[in-house]
C-alpha cells in the first residue's frame, strides 16, 4: 500500500528501515538537514497512519444521487510527532499492537508512513516515506 | 425458503477452513445456492466488499425442505484479521445465497471472529 507523496527537499534527509513491518515492530528513522533550513521553521517527524474513508454529505441539489453524494475524508488515525530542532537525530518509531494495518479498500483505506511537515500544513508532508504494516 | 447456518466455529484464523451445515427450514424454487467468504468494509452504515474468496456452489436447483447441505470454505491464509477503528471497520463475513427464479436472491450472513496472526 502506498501513496504518491512529495521527495524531501534537497537540504533534508530521511532515511527509513525497515520499510515492511508487523504491528507491534519499530522502524529506525535516520533524519539530517541543514540547521538553518530548519530553524525556519517549525518542522517535525512522525510516524502516522492516514485513514482514507468515504463519507456522506447532503447537498440542497437533487440530481442521480437525490441530494446525497459521497464525500471522501482523511483523516489521522494513529501519529506520534518529535519536533525536529538538532541537524541530526535518530529514532526508533514503533507500531502499535493496536493499531490499523495497511489496507487499501474503497470505502476505507490505511496509510502508514514516516512523516517530515509542518504542524500548520496539516496533511501535506514536506517530506514522507511509506511504510507497510501487516498484521 | 427459509434457511437455518449452523457454523462450526465463529473465531476462526487465517488459513483455517470455515465449515459448517446449511439447513433447509422451508424449501422451494432455486436455481442454485452459493457459498463464499467475504471481507467486509464497513463504514458508518454503509458496507462493500473488499474480498471474495473461496465462492463455491453447495446446491443446485430446488432447496426441499430438511435438506442437510454441508459446506467447507477456506478462508486464506493473508486473510486480514478484524479491525475496528474510529472511522470503520473491516470484517469476514460467511455469505450464503439461494438464487431464486423471479425472485430476489435470498442472502444470509454469518459474520466471522478472525484472530490477529
Amino acid at each position: 500500500v502506498s501513496r504518491a507523496w512529495p521527495a524531501p527537499p534537497e537540504w533534508m534527509r530521511l532515511e527509513v528501515a525497515p520499510r515492511r513491518l508487523r504491528r507491534g515492530e519499530a522502524v529506525t528513522v535516520t533524519f539530517t538537514a541543514r540547521t538553518d533550513e530548519l530553524a525556519a521553521r517549525p518542522y517535525e517527524l512522525g510516524l502516522a497512519c492516514l485513514a482514507h474513508y468515504a463519507s456522506t454529505a447532503k447537498t440542497d441539489e437533487v440530481g442521480d444521487f437525490g441530494g446525497r453524494f459521497r464525500a471522501d475524508v482523511q483523516a489521522l488515525e494513529h501519529a506520534e510527532w518529535h519536533r525536529l530542532t538538532d541537524a541530526a537525530l535518530t529514532l526508533a518509531l514503533q507500531v502499535p499492537v493496536d493499531a490499523p494495518y495497511s489496507y487499501e479498500g474503497d470505502l476505507l483505506s490505511f496509510y502508514w508512513g514516516v512523516w517530515v511537515r509542518v504542524r500548520e500544513r496539516g496533511l501535506r508532508p514536506d517530506a514522507y516515506v511509506p511504510l507497510v504494516v501487516d498484521p | 425458503v427459509r434457511l437455518r447456518i449452523d457454523i462450526d466455529a465463529v473465531r476462526v484464523s487465517a488459513g483455517d477452513m470455515i465449515a459448517g451445515d446449511l439447513i433447509v427450514i422451508e424449501g422451494g424454487p432455486a436455481r442454485a445456492t452459493r457459498a463464499w467468504l467475504e471481507l467486509v468494509e464497513r463504514v458508518g452504515r454503509r458496507t462493500k466488499a473488499g474480498r471474495v474468496e473461496s465462492e463455491t456452489v453447495i446446491a443446485d436447483g430446488p432447496l426441499a425442505a430438511e435438506t442437510v447441505l454441508r459446506f467447507a470454505l477456506p478462508l486464506p491464509a493473508d486473510a486480514q484479521p478484524d479491525l475496528e477503528t474510529d472511522v470503520g471497520m473491516l470484517h469476514w463475513d460467511l455469505v450464503i445465497a439461494v438464487d431464486r427464479p423471479r425472485r430476489p436472491d435470498l442472502v444470509e450472513r454469518v459474520t466471522l471472529v478472525v484472530a490477529t496472526p
